[in-house]
This record gives C-alpha cells, sequence and structure tokens, in this order.
C-alpha cells in the first residue's frame, strides 16, 4: 500500500501569547514541533507498514525552516519526505494550501491520504476533506484505526467522534483525518535516529508543479485574516483566603450556591 | 503585504511580533523574508503604519443574497447549535436586510415546527435517498443548491459532522470557510468571523471579500437559541442522490451521553490534582446537590477515571455553562480551550501559580480534598 502523510510543522503552542500591552507575540521559547495530531496520523501509518508493509511518504508544505523538523520522520519508519516550500504559496489559507498540497500529491502514487484531524496552531480541521474534493476522492474525518478487507481497494475505517461511533467502507485512495487510536505513537530509537541522519528531505516548489496562479498563496486565498487579537482574560479574580471553612463559606455566599441546590 | 520604507524606523518591534521569523531589520530598515506567511501580525505591532497590507479590489457579488443556515439531525431531534446558527444569522440577517433559509435533510414534522419557531424566514426542506450517515452525498446535494440559490452567507454548526461536511462543500463551491467561529458580525457589507487560534491563545477576525457565499461553522453553546413569532414559507424538493461516493457505513452507534454536558448549567471539573477515588466521588457529590454534572481534562480522562464523553478541551467537548468550578485543574490551554464559555469560573487548586488562576473569577488555593467537604457540609447545613 503506497501511503502519504500531510503534516504540519506547528509552534508548541503553549508558548504563544500576545503580549497585551504592546500587541506583539510572546515567543520566549517558541520552538516548532510537528503537529501533535499528525503524529496520529504517521503512526498509524508505520503500524500499517509494519503489519501488512507499505510505503509511506510525509509530505509538508510550510516555510524553509520546516526542514529540520520534517526530517525528523525519517528515524520514525517513513520512506521519504518531502517539503513543499515556495515564496509564492506563503500566506495561503486553508482552500490554497489544500489546493496546493493536493497538486503535490498527484505527482505522486497514493492508496491512502492520512492527516492530523486538525493542526494546533490554526485548528480549522478543512484541509483533510478539501484536499480529498480537490482531489476528487471520498474523505472521512476523525478515524482512529482502520481495518484491510479481502478486497485491497476497500478497508473499514473505525470513526469515532464525541457523538457516535461508525464503521465506514470506503473505497480506497481516499483521505483519513485521524485522531488517537489506542496506542501512543512510538518514538524514534538512536539507531533508527543514527541510520537516517543522511537522509534527504526532498525539497519541492511551485517550479516542480502545474500550479494555477490564481489559487495559491496570499492572493488564491478566499479568506484573510484582518486581526489578531488576545481573547480576553479575567483579570479581576477574587482570591479568597482562610481557612478551609472560611473559604468555603465565603464561596458560598459570593455565588449563592446555597440559592442553586436542587 | 508592503513595507513603506519612508515610515520605518527600524525599531525592531515587528521582527519581536512575528511568530515566523518572517521579517528582518537591516540597515534600520524592515524587510519580508522567505519565511513570511502573510499572517498580518506585524501591522499591528508597527507603531508607525510602515507595513500595509495591499487590499485586492473587491468584486460586485450584488447578486448573491440571503443567510442560509444548515439544520444538521442529531441522535434524535436536530443539533442544537443547528437552532442557535438561527438566532446569529437573525441578528446578521437585520443589517443585511435579508432573508434566513434554514436547509434540513428529510425533515420530521417536529423539525419544521422548530425551525419555524426560531427565526426562519424560509425552510427548504429536502427529500432524498440518502444513505445513513453519508456526508459526502449530503455535501453535493448543498453544493448544488448552494449554486443554484447563490446566498451569501452560509453557516453550518461546527459538530464533528458539520466540521466533516462543510470544508467539503467550500471546496466544491471554491470558496472560503472559517472555522469555529464564536462571534459574527457584519462590516461593510461583509462577514466578519472571529475564532480561535493556537489553542485559544489568540482570537483571528478574518473575512471573505471576494468569494461566495461567504461560509462559517460556529461552535455550539456561543448563541442563545431564541423564539420569533413571523410567517414562515416551507419549501419542498425532491434531490437525486450520488450512490457512488465511495463510503457506505455499515454500523453505527451513538456514545452513550449521561453526562450531557452541552446542557449542564453547573460544571464541575476534575483534574489531575483530585488524585484519589474519594476525592472523585466529592465532586460527584457537589455536582448532585448544584444540579450540575462532573467534568473531567484529559489526564484523568486517559487514566481511565472518567469516560471520554466528560472530557472537555481541545481534544474532547467545548462547553458554556454557568458556573465551571475546576478542581485540580492546572488550566492548561488545551483544557481552557474547551470552557471559554463559562459565565463563571472557581478555581480550587493547591499551587498558587497554576495557570488556572489566570482564568478564574474566583481563586481558592487549597486542597480539593479539604475545600470540597468544607462547601458540602455548609451548603447541607443552610438546607
Amino acid at each position: 500500500m503506497k501511503i502519504v502523510v500531510c503534516i504540519k510543522a506547528v509552534p508548541a503552542s503553549t508558548e504563544v501569547r500576545l503580549n497585551p500591552e504592546t500587541n506583539t507575540l510572546i515567543r520566549s521559547g517558541i520552538e516548532n514541533i510537528i503537529n501533535p495530531f499528525d503524529n496520529y496520523a504517521l503512526d498509524l501509518a508505520l503500524r500499517i507498514k509494519e503489519k501488512h508493509g507499505a510505503h509511506i511518504t510525509v509530505i509538508s508544505m510550510g516555510i524553509p525552516d520546516a526542514k529540520d523538523i520534517i526530517h525528523h520522520v525519517y528515524s520514525l519508519g517513513a520512506d521519504k519526505a518531502i517539503l513543499l516550500t515556495d515564496r509564492l504559496l506563503a500566506g495561503a489559507d486553508t482552500l490554497a494550501t489544500s489546493y496546493s498540497l493536493a497538486s503535490a500529491i498527484k505527482t505522486l502514487e497514493y492508496d491512502l491520504i492520512l492527516c492530523g484531524k486538525q493542526s494546533t496552531d490554526g485548528d480549522t480541521a478543512q484541509v483533510g476533506p478539501e484536499m480529498a474534493e480537490i482531489l476528487d476522492i471520498p474523505h472521512l474525518t476523525y478515524i482512529s484505526k482502520i481495518k484491510m478487507t479481502e478486497d485491497p481497494q476497500y478497508i473499514i475505517s473505525h470513526r469515532r467522534t464525541t457523538e457516535k461511533t461508525q464503521f465506514i467502507y470506503t473505497r480506497l485512495p481516499a483521505v483519513l483525518t485521524v485522531v488517537k487510536g489506542d496506542t501512543l505513537p512510538q518514538l524514534p530509537t538512536l539507531k533508527s535516529y543514527l541510520n537516517t541522519l543522511n537522509n534527504e528531505v526532498e525539497i519541492l516548489t511551485t517550479k516542480n508543479l502545474e500550479l494555477d496562479d490564481e489559487r495559491i498563496g496570499l492572493s488564491g486565498s478566499p479568506t484573510q485574516v484582518v486581526k489578531v487579537f488576545t481573547p480576553k482574560v479575567h483579570k479581576d479574580k477574587t482570591i479568597i483566603e482562610g481557612t478551609a471553612s472560611e473559604k468555603a463559606s465565603q464561596l458560598i455566599k459570593l455565588l449563592n450556591l446555597g440559592g442553586l441546590q436542587k | 503585504m508592503k513595507i513603506i520604507k519612508d515610515k520605518c524606523k527600524g525599531c525592531n518591534l515587528c521582527v519581536k511580533s512575528c511568530p515566523s521569523h518572517g521579517i528582518v531589520v537591516v540597515d534600520k530598515i524592515a524587510s519580508f523574508t522567505d519565511n513570511c506567511t502573510y499572517c498580518g501580525i506585524c501591522i499591528s505591532s508597527c507603531p508607525f503604519d510602515a507595513i500595509i497590507k495591499i487590499e485586492k479590489e473587491r468584486l460586485d457579488l450584488s447578486a448573491y443574497k440571503g443567510i442560509y443556515v444548515f439544520a444538521e439531525k442529531g441522535q434524535f431531534d436536530l443539533q442544537a447549535v443547528s437552532i442557535e446558527l438561527l438566532s446569529i444569522a437573525k441578528d446578521l440577517s437585520k443589517d443585511l436586510e435579508c432573508e434566513v433559509t434554514s436547509i434540513v435533510f428529510n425533515p420530521s414534522e417536529n423539525d419544521i415546527n422548530q425551525l419555524k419557531t426560531y427565526g426562519s424566514d424560509k425552510i427548504i426542506a429536502i427529500f432524498a435517498d440518502l444513505d445513513k450517515d453519508n456526508l459526502l452525498q449530503q455535501a453535493i446535494i448543498l453544493s448544488d443548491l448552494v449554486k443554484n440559490n447563490m446566498p451569501e452567507i452560509f453557516l453550518i454548526g461546527a459538530t464533528a459532522d458539520g466540521r466533516s461536511l462543510a470544508p467539503r462543500v467550500a471546496a466544491k463551491l471554491n470558496t472560503g470557510l472559517t472555522a469555529d467561529c464564536t462571534e459574527l458580525s457584519i462590516f461593510d457589507g461583509i462577514l466578519v468571523q472571529t475564532r480561535p487560534a493556537y489553542g485559544g491563545n489568540l482570537m483571528a477576525q478574518i473575512v471573505c471579500p471576494n468569494t461566495r457565499p461567504q461560509m462559517a461553522t460556529v461552535r455550539p453553546g456561543v448563541f442563545r437559541a431564541i423564539k420569533y413569532e413571523q410567517p414562515c414559507e416551507v419549501i419542498n424538493l425532491n434531490y437525486e442522490v450520488d450512490k457512488n461516493t465511495g463510503i457506505k457505513v455499515l454500523d453505527r452507534s451513538f456514545v452513550k451521553n449521561e453526562a450531557e454536558l452541552e446542557n449542564s448549567e453547573v460544571i464541575i471539573g476534575a483534574g489531575r490534582g483530585v488524585n484519589s477515588k474519594e476525592s472523585l466521588d466529592l465532586l460527584f457529590e457537589l455536582a448532585d446537590a448544584l444540579g450540575g454534572t462532573v467534568a473531567a481534562s484529559r489526564p484523568l480522562v486517559d487514566a481511565n477515571w472518567l469516560e471520554y464523553d466528560r472530557q472537555i478541551g481541545q481534544t474532547g467537548k467545548t462547553v458554556s455553562p454557568r458556573l465551571y468550578i475546576a478542581c485540580g485543574i492546572s488550566g492548561a490551554i488545551q483544557h481552557m480551550a474547551g470552557v471559554g464559555g463559562a459565565e463563571t469560573i472557581v478555581a480550587i487548586n493547591s499551587d498558587p501559580d497554576a495557570p488556572i488562576f489566570n482564568f478564574a473569577d474566583y481563586a481558592i488555593v487549597g486542597e480539593v480534598s479539604e475545600i470540597l467537604p468544607e462547601i458540602l457540609s455548609q451548603i447541607k447545613k443552610d438546607n
């Protein structure tokens, strides 16, 4: 089976905050990591490879700096890593990103395309389904595991949302967005890390692809960010002090908890 | 984006503001590097207005009219968020002087009545031989309908299915989609969509100026459903269904939703600081006393102390209770992303530096196992 896994380099998200006075990003210790949800997607691919054999290509669209992060997937067991990077792609929203990634994936062979459920920076969960539409293949979201069937053209996908679980007969090729399965993603071993140190991340640019200029980058993006700001945080908090008993009675009075009682 | 060289003083504030090393100052003049993603954060960081975004010319899109709201069916009735969407759509329609139309697949009489009661000017009832839970079939029909009828705005609830369906429809229509909005408004005839990013650390305002419809998914629990008394026209349409979408749901079961977090006015949250089963029982006792329910942060669900349907946060549910009492919860942003809608937050934590206190209206430093018994015994005494 030929699997393509899409990953994104994201800032280690909890570090990202705006300084409310200067409206500038506080970037102390911001380093980029592989989007945590994409690790689940990669892990699912690695488990399929382990059990049934597969060729795994990891592809990412991002800034040139993302190369080192993408390289990490070699030590986990990916067979090929590609970074799609080009100044002309910068500023892409989800639709322009989906179009660019789909155009790159079209040049590869694939039976299954896996993405993380969503990225932790944008949180949109849109690129997987939009890519599938552009590639004209089915998509499913919130997949926690898959099962092979006797027909190599089909798999059974296990979808798990907060509301329901479903088993879905799925024709390949398809795009699945992946949530955490029953197991935690594996870590690279020292040996695999050393063995893959010299593997190269292949760089793709717009020159390597057939792209419609009107569908890429900032100018090809239907949506635009007009403003970024820090959400309101509670500043006027009331600190309740005293003994445990005093704290409890103050809280009850302040919130009228007695009145809330059933 | 462009840097106006005469205005730039080389102060470096933009460099500090940039999350992706996309701007540098060389010889006291800022310039963009290959890492720039055009996010625009530097624009507001510049005290000299030296960075500007070059806006595209706006197209004439006046042929697009009206707001469409997708009414998603839940296990029994319509999803609560679909009804909530009608009230925000109604607000927007006043600014745009247009109609609000609900779209619903194979509705029951009850569905139609609900959509009438909560502010639809029109209901398009689509009758089609859909396969169970086949979102791809629904996406084809919805995009056909929207292509023909040309609404200017199309809203979908940010449920699990809504978040799968909406991007498929947006890609078919080649238009913009903004996910998980928490606020919508009209400015200069355009839909301004506000949404959290970076797990709730930042808010972004997004517009879709040149393509139609402007599509957004909206988080459940953000808007309140409101009843309207007004006329409503119901249009029945029959649609053919594409039977070759490549997916077929073989089996489906609904997760038992005992916790019903989405509808709870009072939620008691359990975090790592609840370190014994006895303490956890105290939370249930308090929830019981206050007519609320118990939720959990991820570590407790991962440790199988509580079921997944009680998990709040980025990987669980989003809730908006009137009162959230966070017991032993550290306040990681991934968790707080799920309780942003809470009206009042009480935090009980033994660590005075726990981030939860930054979000709390009332802060109590102390052990959950000591504070809760006091609260319980005192409420009981009061009665």
